[in-house]
């Protein structure tokens, strides 16, 4: 047993990880066993951190992608499935988008980088209705949006306010993109603000996605520091430097940053915290509810479930708003795309 | 008409039911009562998760107990998980094969739940009032203090009590282990860990 504790030094360089390679090729011959002189010892990776990182920015090449796939998933046999197909269908001209103005030379940031400093300095995000109002912004996103967008089988009151944004002038789209943006959303105009909150996805992702994240700072509970956005849901995630940790899914911007786990991310109480959820149909998805603010918010257990979009499932699991709110409790997030 | 619903609404907790709302709005009306009748035969499942610190040595790791049913509605509550917190700066979530196991610490069979005596002699334990057990190890710690002080070594004043030793827990607060040190020290013992020492 001595012999097999021995190590030999390590014949390959290091850095080529045998049990890396791509498991295609290993299919069908006898998979490589990986010797145990080849082993390197390799601290970093045991995944733990002084601290863990306060904001994990979007990635807007797979956020709009990963979404759409994760609504094509849930839509059939779902009470909700009509609904879900048509965010589908928006998540996908999303992705198209996106992939359009990426592959466009990048435009110069029309804000003065001073703005964003100052801002910083004085505890606020860096992102603000300016960043929406540069020209090749929020406009340029709603304009693709609309282009891009095929509504299918929606019903025609979906189908006319897509109409109805096509024909509103640009300074009244922009005024629209504003409201949303700042949680102001004109009741008569709710159907609107669904494709304007999806524009709005686009263009804040994009900019929050350039941001320095060592920069950012807290603002608030609940208050995204990258756009200032409500949180959407919660996610206990499993990145290698923070596993398990909470963070929160910004609904506008998609950056998440972390919050302290058993703490109200509206009130910020730690006292009457209380997790529940329907488990008979999913164990993963709970909502966190406070009793000191009577508030609730979606909790979703990424690290169980890989699969599980902020977003998406927020609507998925809308059966569980409506039995928490049975017992009186108030929404602390807010989907835009899905508000009720 | 608008409606504010997030930053200065969502800090109150009382955001406003919107007429409607993106469902009614977009002509899926219908969608909100067919997902209400599909979640209605069910019930909701409570669980709690409570912050505490390992009992078993000085590294002291942030733990969180996972815990069924709800203290509100008289239910009986049982911990029925046991992981590290992920928030605490000394263990960032992770925890020793010891503090691991803690699940089968807190809902052990033989846990001492209150005090016991054994008296010499005898073969069982019995089961006796905190007031017996006060009283007793106090009377043991008199009876052996009398006995083993030392007030002098040779002319120098050391007023030391080497043969009783005390053990603190390591979950305790600064103010309990400070308190504990006060108590402890002045009656002169010196065989003393309070489990403070990182």
């Amino acid at each position: 047993m001595a012999r097999f504790f021995k190590r030999t030094p390590a014949a390959e360089p290091a850095g080529q990880d045998p049990a890396a390679q791509d498991p295609a090729d290993t299919a069908g011959k006898t998979p490589k066993r990986q010797k145990l002189h080849e082993l390197q010892p390799d601290p970093d990776r045991i995944g733990i951190a002084g601290s863990v990182p306060f904001v994990q920015l979007p990635v807007p090449a797979d956020l709009f992608a990963n979404r759409a796939l994760r609504l094509q998933r849930l839509a059939p046999d779902h009470p909700m499935g009509g609904y879900l197909d048509l965010l589908a269908r928006i998540a996908t001209a999303q992705a198209s988008v996106q992939a359009a103005r990426a592959g466009q030379v990048p435009q110069p940031e029309t804000e003065p980088n001073a703005d964003r400093a100052l801002r910083l300095e004085h505890g606020m995000p860096p992102l603000s209705r300016h960043s929406l109002e540069a020209p090749g912004a929020f406009l340029a996103c709603l304009d693709g949006l609309l282009a891009a967008l095929d509504l299918g089988p929606a019903p025609q009151a979906a189908h006319d306010a897509a109409a109805a944004l096509r024909s509103a002038s640009p300074e009244d789209r922009l005024d629209l993109g504003v409201q949303v943006f700042e949680g102001a959303f004109p009741v008569e105009r709710m159907a609107e603000c669904v494709f304007v909150a999806a524009a709005l996805q686009l263009c804040l992702s994009e900019a929050a996605a350039r941001l320095d994240r060592s920069a950012l700072k807290p603002v608030a509970d609940g208050v995204c520091p990258a756009c200032g956005g409500a949180p959407v849901a919660s996610l206990i995630v499993a990145w290698t430097p923070a596993d398990k940790a909470r963070y929160l899914a910004c609904s506008l911007c998609g950056s998440q940053w972390n919050h302290v786990r058993i703490r109200c991310t509206a009130c910020g109480s730690g006292e009457a915290i209380t997790y529940q959820s329907l488990d008979e149909l999913s164990k993963d998805i709970q909502v966190e509810t406070c009793g000191t603010c009577h508030s609730y918010i979606k909790h979703l257990h990424q690290h169980r479930d890989p699969a599980l979009d902020p977003v998406a499932d927020d609507v998925a699991s809308y059966g569980l708003d409506l039995k928490i709110a049975e017992d009186g409790f108030h929404k602390a997030g807010l989907n835009p795309l899905f508000v009720t | 008409m608008t409606i504010q619903v997030s930053r200065r609404g969502l800090l109150k907790g009382g955001a406003v039911t919107l007429a409607g709302g993106s469902l009614g709005a977009l002509g899926f009306g219908g969608l909100e009562p067919a997902m209400a009748a599909a979640v209605r035969p069910f019930k909701l499942a409570q669980m709690r998760e409570t912050r505490n610190t390992c009992p078993y040595c000085s590294v002291a790791c942030g733990i969180i107990l996972y815990s069924l049913g709800d203290k509100s509605k008289n239910a009986r509550s049982a911990v029925m998980h046991v992981e590290g917190d992920p928030d605490h700066p000394i263990n960032r979530g992770t925890l020793c094969p010891k503090g691991s196991a803690l699940l089968d610490f807190i809902q052990a069979e033989t846990r001492t739940k209150y005090p016991l005596h054994r008296e010499a002699g005898a073969k069982e334990f019995k089961r006796v009032s905190w007031e017996f057990a006060f009283e007793r190890i106090a009377r043991l710690m008199k009876e052996d203090r009398d006995k083993n002080f030392v007030a002098k070594n040779g002319d120098l004043t050391v007023n030391r009590w080497t043969t009783m030793g005390f053990l603190g827990a390591s979950a305790t607060s600064n103010e309990t282990a400070w308190l504990t040190y006060k108590t402890v020290r002045s009656m002169g013992a010196l065989v003393f860990d309070n489990q403070a020492r990182v």
